[in-house]
């Protein structure tokens, strides 16, 4: 009887103490948010903040609200001066780049914003005891001079028109000198992910840092003197991290995440099925930078052969691929440049599925079917293995396809996939691998040098590195990519990126096969969300958000 | 007594160091390194990369990087994360108090069910409750965690809207919102809002799984002859199954959720994903992931010293709980 009687007193309390907290919780979780509150759902924690040591898209997309960068990407992909006055002006030559600071542009703390800090961002990319990610587009840097507080300019070693790029993304965002070049010199001459200012940043952006609690959110508040006025109108800005995809679309349903940026491919029905139901949701949809390719290892004799890889590439049927297991969430590619860029050239050598063309090829080749149904040339089999990072659903279902189709037209194709670390720390790097299937993110300039020059070779045996792990050389291509880097005029570039195209078409080192398609989905209410398929992130005018 | 403490102690010591050779050199050995979170960025370049390996320090030997590592950790320094950069010790700090308050609220869930049922289909072997909880059991057993959790936000969160769907805390909770009487009430709720879905899919499997040993054990005791004894004597039935059978039974449960204790340290990875709660098996499943090797050491090195002081502690229990058994070290 008295168990009974305690078990009750429990029941009613909880009962109460719920029913009292949820009269008052409008503003709880679950309870209509707060209209100055926007929380965007990510997938992964950051490691750092600093923007000198980062790397990882994800915190590009906490990092634009806490800095500023010289120049912005917008969604028209056009090049807009952020920091500067105007777009940096050119010399005759190309390489001179002189660069006009908007004057009053104040950091957090209230310092303002010069010269000096922009120079103290190149001093650390090149301090050697900085792990910085990529230190290409400074190490082209000759001279860096000061002329006054708000003018400044840059000269460069050699002639690079895609240099100016770098300028808009999260690489070149300036942090302030006066806060970093102390804990640099504290900590020994070098800034580790580790250290304060990767976990406190400041910078000249429309947040304010307030605080990151490890796997589970970062918070950031409206920034008053931001140098853009009347901006920005949301008052906070937290990102939480879920890292489960089902999760954030359980947390997008429920509100508890406002924007979904990054959704899956198959999540695109139910969140279009949302808003047809009635809830007030934007879906957007947009073609990425990034494609999925499958590689041949051109040392292997039996794709030094051209014929071989056009049959292969006949042999596989790109657009059920593209409709099926994609459910038609990509775009079709035929090259490495993407459809949205300038220098996309649309008519290319297409490779429709046609497996007749494929087997007339392998038998020009002198691959001959045998008995046993599998083709061979001079008592070789055509046997050959295709992997790809284990994991990867779209990736594992076109290594699938493709063995079932290749072993159609006469291959005997094995599946051998690695959990991603193996792939990409030992297969790739080793060149362990006959066919590898992956993603490579292009740029927003169509420059693929070091995917396909020479002078990226990987050789294990020399110790040469690069990302050209095909093997693939071609005097010719050799000279059109360094070409590329030095025209300036962006229609005779034009057509040198044409010829690339065709040439990697008709030779096929990849099987080019589609292109990812973002989905970014928000609340109908949430203004000038401006999708942003290049490294600046969806993020990147988050200045200017708004509810309605 | 004491001297077989200090002996055990000097061998969980040696133990300790032959599992560091040994994990140490198992992630050396399996292929991929830190250096893979670079790879499919074509930005940057194989001078790059090279540069980052010398500056990590990832192009020593081996031998050295171990005899690195086990200095610093002798001086209580774990290292720092290639990925993070904060030392291994901050970074398991942080994750411990979710961890803590995870393994503890699943912990109570567990026995508190787990103990009663598996008294009670015990002492009613066969009936009909009994065969429901048998099904029940096998059923928590079989259903994988990230069904069921998913199930419950399903339910909870998208129908019911009652509780959210994940998260650890509300970043724009502010207490002095809600009158001062019920201030304690709304602290309390908000940290228990977020605990309850994923302690209990936690719990399941625990639950499930003790109450059948529970019950196992139970019956074995009820057959002996001192309790057949009690009952002649006359001794109240209650008081047979709570006295003199529970104690007895208890000691092989004991043992069992002692070894079953540092798997929730770590081991919460699905659960924890789901709920998006930032405890210890997230981290270290990034960490393997990344081959972020000074964190998965670190956990590792701490896992290990939970289950040779879980073990430790059953045992310890054991001699407590019946006295026949005597501590052999």
């Amino acid at each position: 009887m008295k168990k009974k009687n305690v078990t009750l007193i429990i029941v009613a309390v909880l009962v109460v103490a719920f029913g009292l907290y949820y009269a008052f919780a409008s503003k709880s979780a679950l309870g209509p948010k707060k209209k100055d509150v926007l929380v965007w759902g990510m997938l992964t924690d950051v490691e750092t903040l600093n923007p000198i040591l980062s790397e990882a898209s994800a915190e590009t997309i906490m990092m634009n609200g806490i800095f500023s960068t010289l120049m912005k990407v917008n969604d028209k992909l056009e090049f807009e001066p952020d920091l500067l006055e105007e777009l940096p002006e050119v010399s005759e030559d190309g390489k001179v780049y002189t660069f006009k600071l908007r004057k009053g542009v104040k950091f957090h703390d209230g310092v303002e914003l010069t010269a000096e800090d922009v120079e103290f961002l190149y001093e650390m990319k090149m301090a050697p005891g900085n792990i910085v990610p990529s230190r290409a587009m400074w190490e082209k840097i000759d001279k860096f001079e000061i002329i006054d507080d708000y003018n400044f300019k840059i000269t460069l070693k050699e002639l690079d028109v895609t240099w100016l790029e770098g300028w808009a993304y999260s690489e070149c965002m300036i942090p302030p000198k006066h806060i970093l070049e102390k804990e640099y010199a504290e900590n020994g001459n070098s800034l580790t992910k580790g250290g304060e200012f990767s976990r406190n940043p400041i910078g000249s952006g429309p947040y304010k840092f307030i605080e990151w609690k490890a796997n589970e959110y970062v918070k950031l508040e409206r920034f008053d003197d931001y140098y853009r006025e009347g901006s920005p109108k949301i008052k906070t800005i937290v990102y939480k991290v879920v890292p489960d995809t089902n999760s954030l679309l359980a947390q997008f349903k429920s509100g508890e995440i406002d924007v979904y940026d990054g959704a899956q491919a198959n999540q695109y029905k139910e969140l279009l099925a949302m808003k047809e139901a009635g809830q007030k949701i934007e879906v957007h949809k947009y073609p990425a930078y990034v494609y999925m390719h499958a590689d041949f290892n051109l040392r292997n004799p039996i794709f030094a052969d051209k014929r071989v890889r056009q049959a292969l590439c006949y042999a596989f049927p790109k657009q059920q691929f593209i409709d099926t297991v994609l459910d038609g969430i990509g775009t079709w590619a035929d090259s490495c440049v993407a459809p949205n860029c300038w220098a996309f050239k649309p008519e290319l050598k297409r490779y429709d599925y046609d497996p007749d063309k494929a087997a007339q090829l392998l038998e020009e080749a002198g691959w001959k079917l045998g008995a046993d149904g599998v083709r061979a040339k001079d008592g070789k089999k055509l046997s050959f293995s295709i992997t790809t990072n284990s994991g990867n659903k779209i990736r594992e279902k076109f290594n699938e396809i493709a063995k079932q189709e290749w072993d159609a037209v006469g291959c005997d194709v094995t599946i051998q996939n690695y959990e991603a670390s193996t792939l990409f720390g030992d297969i790739l790097e080793n060149v362990k691998f006959d066919i590898a299937v992956f993603g490579w993110s292009a740029g927003f300039d169509p420059d693929c040098k070091t995917l396909y020059h020479t002078e990226q070779i990987v050789d294990p045996a020399t110790g040469a590195t690069g990302q050209n792990y095909v093997g693939y050389s071609n005097p010719h291509l050799d000279q059109l990519l360094d070409a590329g880097l030095k025209e300036p005029d962006q229609e005779k570039r034009k057509e040198i990126y044409y010829e690339i195209q065709d040439i990697l078409a008709e030779d096929v080192p990849y099987i080019f096969v589609y292109y990812y398609n973002e989905i970014a989905a928000v609340p109908a209410n949430l203004a000038n969300f401006k999708p942003n398929p290049t490294q600046a992130t969806n993020t990147w005018n988050m200045y200017e958000w708004e509810w309605k | 007594m004491g001297r077989k403490v200090i002996k055990r102690i000097l061998v969980s010591i040696l133990s300790l160091f032959v599992i560091s050779i040994f994990s140490f050199a198992l992630m050396q050995l399996a292929p991929g390194g830190p250096m893979a979170m670079y790879a499919e960025n074509p930005k940057i370049t194989a001078a790059d990369k090279e540069r980052i390996k010398v500056q990590m320090g990832l192009d020593k030997p081996v031998h050295i990087r171990y005899y690195r590592w086990i200095t610093h950790m002798l001086r209580g320094d774990m290292g720092k994360s290639y990925m993070t950069g904060r030392p291994v010790s901050t970074e398991i700090l942080t994750r411990l108090p979710a961890t803590l308050k995870l393994m503890f609220a699943s912990f109570i869930i567990s026995v508190g069910i787990a103990i009663p049922i598996g008294i009670y289909s015990a002492t009613h072997r066969y009936s009909f409750a009994d065969q429901i909880v048998t099904f029940g059991s096998f059923f928590g057993i079989s259903i994988p965690s990230f069904w069921f959790g998913l199930l419950m936000i399903l339910v909870f969160s998208l129908s019911l809207k009652i509780l959210p769907a994940g998260g650890y805390s509300t970043p724009w909770f502010d207490p002095s919102e809600y009158p001062l009487i019920i201030r304690p009430i709304a602290v309390f709720i908000e940290n228990f809002k977020y605990l309850i879905m994923p302690a209990i899919v936690l719990s399941l499997m625990n639950t499930a799984s003790w109450s059948r040993y529970m019950r196992s054990s139970m019956l074995d005791v009820i057959n002996q002859d001192y309790i057949r004894t009690a009952r002649a004597k006359g001794v109240p039935e209650k008081q047979v199954v709570n006295k003199h059978a529970l104690r007895n039974a208890m000691t092989p449960i004991i043992t069992i959720m002692g070894l079953d204790l540092p798997s929730f340290f770590a081991g919460a990875v699905i659960t924890e994903t789901i709920f998006a709660w930032p405890g210890m098996g997230r981290l270290f499943i990034t960490a393997v992931n990344n081959r972020d090797y000074q964190v998965l050491m670190g956990i590792v090195m701490v896992t290990a010293v939970l289950v040779l002081l879980g073990n430790f502690i059953a045992d310890l229990l054991y001699s407590i709980l019946d006295p026949r058994v005597k501590y052999e070290g």
